[in-house]
């Protein structure tokens, strides 16, 4: 039983991990430790979520992953290259990864669609017109493609976040990773966000997503990688972490939501 | 090398009390009448808020220096003294010039204060006068603080310019010992010094006073 | 002093405005040139004081407070008499005036600017970086243009008062406005006048940049 719940789809295919952290640890400019050798792998086509409370270190690891913090040991193994030794382009890494932010990050003094060509414009030097071309088509796929012309400020959150979402898309990404993309939302809005993210997950998109929304953690999620302090606590397919959690500091975990929010997704 | 400050200390001595006496001096009149201006713009309606402009944008588009000059050289011919002695001028001028700009940060603070604090305040049946006093002006003032350090800040610095119309202070008499003794180089820099110093002494302690209080300014 | 008992001389005051106008242009070429230099330098100022090496930090920390906290025209004549026993160079005094102003201004502006980038949050320069733009282009493309409207209000008052500060300059015999106001009365004794006229001519040229000033912070100015 225990076994069935814990396969692991795309690792049991055989193929490399996306990425690869592994035994990563990292601190901050002023001594805060904030990760401690943590080790996980993405497959391709997985979509990972990262739970645990406030302060354990999911954002400090997810921006890691996009080389926006310096790991200070163990190695970041991206598309199969060691990305932690010294002569990486940082930036070629970042091209091929997307990242989606909890306060949307648009770009406030540039209109909708500009925002979503200006990645390809600048970092790929594609031509404008181009570039333009794919930015439409990616606001129509997150439902937005009349509010090209507007500025960010005139949408609402949901709105912002689903542009974000699409400007990370105009990269054409190998990872899109997400750092709680709905907590900054009202509640009618989040609904809105995850649906475009779960379109995303069937189309095969490769996800590393930080969230507190559990519904999309269970139904969405391929594994699941609980932290706690900079730590991993446990990690493995969402079915077995929140029907068994086998250890204290999960189910204390959980304990804490469910008094939040009073909804655990059970099956 | 720096006997030259043992020599002329008389003049040192006396350009430091006429400089420390001339800051003091424009520190109370220019805060004192740029919160009343400021208030009376702010509270005073129309017809106040733009008669009083006039002066304040006045004083705020001419140099100091010619402020100073003005009320040194010219404004005893307006009210026939012929004489105006430059200690006089210099409090004056400068006090004209900082109240000029207090009153502007004053109005400013005022104005920060958000509408919905007022009818916070209102709402638990204070009169206008008791919102004003509790509730607006507090908070105000505490916001208000650091732009008018600096601007005290900038006062001292300008000081420096009452030299002009040959008021003793500092500035002054370091210029006489330096034609006297012919070592520009020890008096000016060590002024340098002096007025850094003054300077970040005042930044500072209006810093901390801020730091300790800046959380009750900001609603 | 003259004693004159009779009122304004019109004709005086009015014939003042001729060889004011000559300083006046004397005191636009300060203010222009000064601020020409003062801008690259003030950019380069703030980017060493948010560089990543201490020590470079607290050097360029240093020169700014020094050249903020000090009075501009014990700067001015510390260039006129100090720099040459320095340095062996003697500048003109139109020089002078540039190089003191030109370090006091690039100090102020320093100040602006990095204050205007720190403004701006982080995750701004994150969300540019992490589409695949270099620290060059987040900086051009993303940072730069944000933190522009937030140091334009600034900007602007630090013009205003460099453009208030030339008048210093008269201390030194560059011939600006205030210089040619205090040798007209001079040889007029028309004090009165004179030094109205003079005055006028500064609020002539400076009311309109005040007030532009005024309405950018009113524009763009950070609330709260
Ligand atoms: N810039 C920083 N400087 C110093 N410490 C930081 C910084 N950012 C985060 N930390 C600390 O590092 C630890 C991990 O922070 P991180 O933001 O990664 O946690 P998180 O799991 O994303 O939390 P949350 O759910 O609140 O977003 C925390 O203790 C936090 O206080
Ligand atoms: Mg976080």
């Amino acid at each position: 039983m225990t076994d069935s719940l814990d396969t692991r789809k795309m690792a049991m295919s055989g193929a490399e991990p996306l990425v690869l952290l592994d035994g990563i640890s990292h601190a901050y400019p002023n001594g805060k430790v904030s990760l401690t050798e943590l080790s996980f792998a993405v497959h391709p086509g997985e979509v990972v979520c990262l739970l645990g409370p406030s302060g354990s270190g999911k954002s400090t690891a997810i921006r890691c992953v996009n080389m926006l913090e310096p790991v200070t040991a163990g190695r970041l193994v991206f598309e199969g290259i060691d990305v932690t030794a010294k002569d990486v382009n940082q930036v070629e890494v970042r091209k091929r990864v997307g990242m989606v932010f909890q306060n949307f990050e648009l770009f406030p003094h540039m209109s909708v669609l500009k925002n979503v060509a200006i990645g390809p414009i600048v970092s790929l030097k594609r031509p404008k017109a181009e570039a333009y071309d794919l930015a439409r088509e990616l606001l129509a796929k997150v439902g937005l493609s009349d509010k090209g012309d507007v500025l960010p400020s005139q949408l609402s959150g949901g709105q912002q976040q689903r542009v974000a979402i699409a400007r990370a898309l105009a990269m054409q990404p190998d990872v899109m990773l997400f750092d709680e993309p709905t907590s900054a939302l009202d509640p009618e809005m989040v609904g809105e966000v995850l649906a475009v993210m779960r379109k995303l997950a069937e189309e095969g998109m490769t996800m590393v997503v930080v969230t507190h929304e559990m519904r999309f953690a269970r139904n969405v999620a391929d594994w699941v990688v609980v932290m706690e302090d900079g730590r991993l606590v446990e990690e493995g397919t969402p079915e077995r972490i929140f029907e068994q959690p086998r250890m204290e500091r999960t189910r204390a975990f959980f304990g804490k939501l469910e008094e939040q929010d009073g909804v655990l997704p059970t099956g | 090398m720096f006997d030259v400050f043992f020599d002329y200390r008389g003049l040192f001595i006396e350009g430091l009390l006429v400089t420390l006496q001339l800051n003091a001096i424009v520190v109370v009149l220019s805060v004192a009448g740029g919160a009343l201006i400021g208030v009376a713009r702010h509270y005073g309606g129309k017809i106040v808020r733009v008669v009083l402009g006039i002066p304040v944008d006045i004083l705020r588009s001419i140099p100091l220096l010619v402020v100073l000059i003005w009320v040194f050289f010219a404004s005893p011919m307006v009210f026939g003294t012929r004489y105006i002695d430059p200690f006089v001028a210099a409090v004056i001028g400068l006090s004209l010039t900082q109240g000029a700009y207090i009153s502007e940060i004053v109005r400013g603070g005022l104005a920060s204060v958000r509408s919905t604090q007022t009818r916070a305040g209102l709402a638990l049946g204070m009169t206008r006068t008791q919102v004003v006093t509790r509730v607006v002006a507090p908070q105000a003032l505490i916001r208000m603080l650091p732009p008018i350090g600096s601007q005290v800040a900038i006062g001292i610095k300008d000081s420096t310019l009452a030299s002009v119309i040959a008021v003793p202070e500092l500035f002054r008499q370091s210029q006489i010992v330096i034609g006297d003794s012919m070592q520009p180089f020890v008096v000016l820099t060590t002024l340098m010094v002096f007025y850094f110093v003054l300077v970040m002494i005042v930044v500072r302690l209006i810093d901390m006073l801020y730091t300790r209080v800046a959380a009750r300014g900001a609603s | 002093m003259i004693a004159r008992t009779v009122g304004f001389e019109w004709d005086a005051f009015g014939s003042s405005f001729a060889p004011l106008l000559e300083g006046a242009v004397m005191t636009v070429v300060l203010t222009v040139v000064v601020m020409l230099l003062s801008v690259p330098i003030g950019v380069g100022l703030a980017l060493l004081r948010l560089s990543r090496h201490k020590v470079v930090r607290a050097i360029a920390t240093g020169w700014v407070e020094v050249w903020r906290a000090t009075p501009v025209l014990l700067q001015l004549f510390w260039v006129f008499y100090v720099l040459p026993a320095l340095t062996g160079i003697t500048l003109s005094p139109f020089l002078v005036a540039i190089v003191a102003f030109t370090g006091h201004v690039s100090a102020f502006l320093s100040e602006t600017f990095r204050a205007g980038i720190a403004s701006i949050r982080p995750q701004q320069r994150q969300a540019a970086l992490s589409l695949g733009m270099t620290p060059a282009q987040s900086f051009i493309v993303v940072v730069g243009p944000q933190a522009w409207w937030r140091i334009l209000p600034a900007f602007a008052n630090t013009w205003v008062s460099l453009f208030k500060d030339t008048a210093l300059v008269s201390t030194i015999a560059v011939a600006d406005i205030s210089y040619i106001g205090l040798q007209l009365r001079q040889e007029t004794f028309m004090t009165l006048e004179v030094l109205t006229a003079m005055a006028l001519m500064y609020l002539a040229l400076g009311y309109p940049q005040a007030k532009l000033a005024d309405w950018l912070e009113r524009r763009f100015g950070v609330k709260e």
